[in-house]
């Protein structure tokens, strides 16, 4: 039918109309999504989550501590019998590494852990140097990494975010669980395409 | 009258009455071989303990500690249950040279001597619980008391533990010798307090009490 419209109005070999209308509904589709905040903005004390990382068949779990400050986002990984694991603060394009014990002070580990959290935290949100809406809910956001980002209907919450590289692999994806209204996810699940390593973050409640 | 003299008694005494081991008053100890030889005699007599234990994690970057609680089960001579019950199920076994955690139902095990770090923290544990603490090869210690406490400042020797602990204190009961709490200061002066309570000493402890079901 609409084949037959667009026919009878001969639009097909009109490719000016066809701009106007990409740009009609970009326009649209601009108007009516917003990006939201990244959730570590509603959380000005901190949040403190039970951490499990999972590698191969090898588990280990802890506390994970983050909080937005000036300097960047501060992580910080906890034993669960108090000692402190690691603690590094990322910024726009850097990471400051303030500890990590001697066991888990590798390159790999580092840069792994960096990366990760880059995403979890979608640190891209602050300050993007580039945003692009793909869809009503989804967003593509440029930084010092590409995020592909879904939100809920709403457009309040994130759901989804997935890394976007030209040839990449190395794919690296978060889901966000919310209860309720909270607009801060009870639980973050992070999992690679070609890594065999999880990190699974549930809220604890103090 | 009464009343207002009742809440200003109570503004006055209360701070005071609340104060924890690690808030008293402390100055130097003079006879610490006293204090090493109520000690050593405690350890000598203790078999088995058992206590609760409420954690708290002090961190520069939060206003308020990470809490969580459990109990501690102690058997001579190297038998240790950690388990935590609030706000998460996590259990560490030290038996037999080996390593249990049970995380919230899974349940790894691994030799001990396969990590450094968990030598380290069982030993730690260990002869702080069974009160073979004052370790001064490993340790440079400094000796303090209070009304109720003795003080034992630990400074590590070992550069390994060094790079993940600064201080420990350890605050051990007048009355009988048993550790109170201990404080596991790290850099950046973030810290870790453990305070025992409902201690129970040469209570029968079933070797069962470190197997994982």
């Amino acid at each position: 039918m609409s084949r037959s419209l667009m026919r009878n109005l001969k639009l097909n070999n009109h490719p000016i109309f066809l701009l106007i209308c990409a740009i009609f509904i970009g326009h649209q589709l601009n108007a009516q999504s917003k990006i939201p905040e990244p959730y570590i903005n509603h959380a000005s004390e901190g949040l403190i989550y039970n951490a499990s990382f999972y590698y191969k068949d090898f588990s280990v779990s802890g506390l994970l501590v983050m909080k937005k400050q000036p300097t960047g986002y501060h992580v910080v990984l906890l034993a669960k019998m108090g000692p402190t694991l690691m603690d590094f603060i990322i910024t726009d394009e850097d990471v400051i590494w303030k500890k990590a014990v001697k066991s888990l002070d590798n390159g790999l580990v580092t840069s792994q852990m960096e990366k990760d959290f880059r995403i979890m935290l979608l640190t891209p949100l602050e300050n993007p140097r580039k945003i692009k809406v793909k869809k009503r809910n989804r967003f593509k956001v440029k930084k010092a990494i590409t995020l592909i980002i879904e939100t809920d209907t709403e457009g309040k919450r994130i759901k989804k975010a997935k890394t976007k590289r030209f040839g990449n692999f190395f794919k690296t994806f978060v889901s966000y669980h919310y209860m309720g209204d909270n607009l801060v996810p009870d639980q973050m699940r992070l999992r690679h395409r070609m890594i065999k390593l999880r990190i699974e973050l549930n809220q604890l409640e103090q | 009258m009464i009343l207002r003299t009742l809440i200003a008694f109570l503004l006055i005494a209360l701070p005071s009455m609340v104060f924890s081991q690690s808030e008293q008053k402390y100055v130097p100890l003079d006879n610490a071989e006293m204090l090493k030889a109520g000690i050593a005699k405690l350890a000598e007599n203790t078999t088995t303990i058992k206590t609760s234990f409420h954690q708290k994690k002090y961190l520069s970057i939060l206003s308020n500690a990470i809490s969580s609680e459990g109990e501690m089960v102690f058997k001579k001579p190297k038998a240790l249950k950690w388990a935590y019950t609030k706000p998460y199920n996590y259990m560490i076994i030290f038996h037999n040279n080996e390593i249990v955690i049970n995380d919230e139902g899974k349940i790894s095990e691994f030799d001990i001597s396969s990590s450094k770090a968990f030598v380290e923290i069982n030993d730690i544990i260990v002869n702080s619980v069974s009160g073979n603490i004052l370790q001064e090869d490993q340790f440079t210690i400094e000796y303090f008391e209070s009304k109720d406490y003795y003080k034992a400042k630990m400074y590590p020797k070992v550069f390994r533990m060094k790079s993940y602990i600064d201080i420990i204190e350890v605050y051990l009961d007048k009355k009988d010798f048993t550790v109170a709490s201990i404080k596991l200061v790290e850099k950046e002066k973030d810290y870790t307090l453990i305070d025992f309570f409902d201690k129970k000493l040469n209570e029968p402890v079933a070797n069962e009490e470190f197997e994982v079901k």
